[in-house]
């Protein structure tokens, strides 16, 4: 298992630990390399040269700090643990709690006596799901200076009207699209961009706000990715662009625009 | 009989005391790797909202987790780094999205001996640093644009003006011999 020769497993191995597997190349080192797919070597090695450039003395803001050990209540709960009460458990909520640390004993030993197993693929572990709406509203209510604009008709003529909003704060430098309406594109052939166009750049040269594809008809809400930093915007346009995106638009198709007042 | 729990307590580590169901190691969890985890988030991830969130579910992961930390294959550091950048792996491809780097300028131009001025704290830190010193400059180059910028091999290939085969070349060698010279060739079962 230490010596490797083979080029495309160590490029399947380095890939995954870089940048990750998709399926298929997920599927290729199960399929033709079983006995690798759980060395995490490549892993390790990758961590540590992170871990050479990392600036190690920042701290976790205390905010943070406070916000996980709120949450590790919840996850040690003493009716998820194992516990040794001599107090007689009576009534059925206690038998369940004596059940589900049951099963995690269970689970545990059945972890640790199959530790040669493969783990079930730490990235799949299900995980909380990232609330985006309530993030929105969260930046909505930090920042008494935040832009918010409702979507107009872009130059698409067919194209249904979309409804929602935009929210920038410059402060925080982070802002949110909400969209209802807005049609699912086909992400093979096309994504839809965002361009914001502020004071520090040339109209002809507005800053990339990320891209992202629809896929469902249900209102959604966009993180934006501000490539540059943006100061007082004055215009938001969203374009139907080739898949990955565009450096400059020829703006060609504007499904939708939000422009401020001001 | 107390005396006897205290030595086991202390002579266990942080994830195996979590592992446990010993509440009071998360905090100390949190004293000795929130700082690591925070500064893999922020960088690993497209803004500050990202990174909180990323931050969070990286915890619970290693709560979820702590169990399968086994002493005798990676250290303590190496695993709490492992999982916090396969789940910022995984939240970037899930979203397409690129965190926001210094430009390639920045990075091709920064003198080779920038590791020595950051890596005072953590002994695992200054051997991974000293294992980078040790390799080829074009693959420390490769590692460090690809693994702390981010950037795809084509994309690196195309700042360099290499080929991408060569990039790829770079890149596996250099991860082999780190892997070599850090003895970890038989990490298995990383989380």
């Amino acid at each position: 298992m230490n010596e490797i020769n083979d080029e495309k497993l160590i490029d399947l191995l380095s890939q995954r630990a870089i940048y990750g597997l998709n399926s298929a190349e997920e599927h290729d080192l199960i399929l033709n390399y079983p006995e690798w797919k759980d060395d995490f070597s490549f892993d390790a090695a990758v961590s540590a040269i992170d871990l050479a450039n990392l600036d190690l003395n920042e701290k976790l803001p205390k905010y943070l700090q406070t916000n996980i050990l709120n949450a590790s209540e919840e996850w040690f709960a003493p009716d998820l643990q194992p516990t040794f009460s001599i107090k007689p458990k009576t009534n059925w909520l206690s038998f369940l709690g004596w059940a589900t640390a049951a099963a995690c004993a269970i689970l545990a030993f059945s972890i640790w006596t199959n530790r040669v197993e493969a783990p079930k693929d730490i990235v799949k572990v299900p995980t909380e799901s990232l609330n985006i709406f309530q993030l929105r509203q969260r930046l909505l209510d930090s920042d008494k200076n935040i832009i918010q604009i409702k979507w107009a008709k872009g130059n698409v003529k067919d194209l249904p009207e979309v409804s929602g909003d935009i929210v920038w704060s410059d402060e925080k430098q982070s802002g949110y699209m909400k969209f209802r309406g807005l049609p699912i594109n086909d992400s093979s052939k096309e994504c839809y961009q965002l361009w914001i166009f502020d004071e520090t750049q040339d109209e002809k040269t507005p800053i990339d706000g990320g891209i992202f594809d629809v896929k469902g008809n249900d209102e959604i809400v966009v993180p934006i990715t501000a490539k540059l930093k943006v100061k007082n915007p004055k215009l938001f346009a969203i374009t139907v662009e080739k898949p990955g995106g565009v450096v400059v638009s020829k703006r060609e198709k504007i499904a939708t625009l939000a422009k401020t007042t001001a | 009989m107390q005396d006897f729990v205290d030595k086991k307590i202390v002579n266990q580590t942080i994830l195996q005391r979590i592992a446990s169901g010993d509440k009071t190691a998360v905090q100390e969890c949190l004293s000795t790797y929130g700082g690591l985890v925070w500064s893999l988030s922020r960088r690993m991830s497209p803004n500050t909202d990202d990174a909180e969130d990323a931050v969070q579910e990286i915890f619970v992961d290693i709560w979820k987790n702590a169990g399968r930390f086994d002493e005798a294959q990676a250290s303590e550091t190496t695993f709490v780094s492992m999982i916090a950048r396969r789940r910022l792996i995984d939240r970037l491809r899930k979203t397409n999205r690129r965190p926001t780097t210094d430009s390639i300028e920045d990075m091709l131009n920064e003198p080779a001996n920038r590791f020595d001025e950051k890596l005072q704290t953590i002994v695992e830190a200054k051997q991974a640093a000293k294992a980078l010193l040790e390799l080829r400059p074009e693959q420390r180059q490769v590692l460090q644009l690809s693994i702390y910028q981010g950037l795809s091999h084509q994309e690196i290939a195309d700042a360099l003006k290499m080929p991408i085969g060569t990039v790829k070349t770079h890149a596996r060698r250099g991860i082999l011999q780190v892997r070599e010279i850090l003895g970890m060739n038989n990490v298995k079962e990383a989380s």
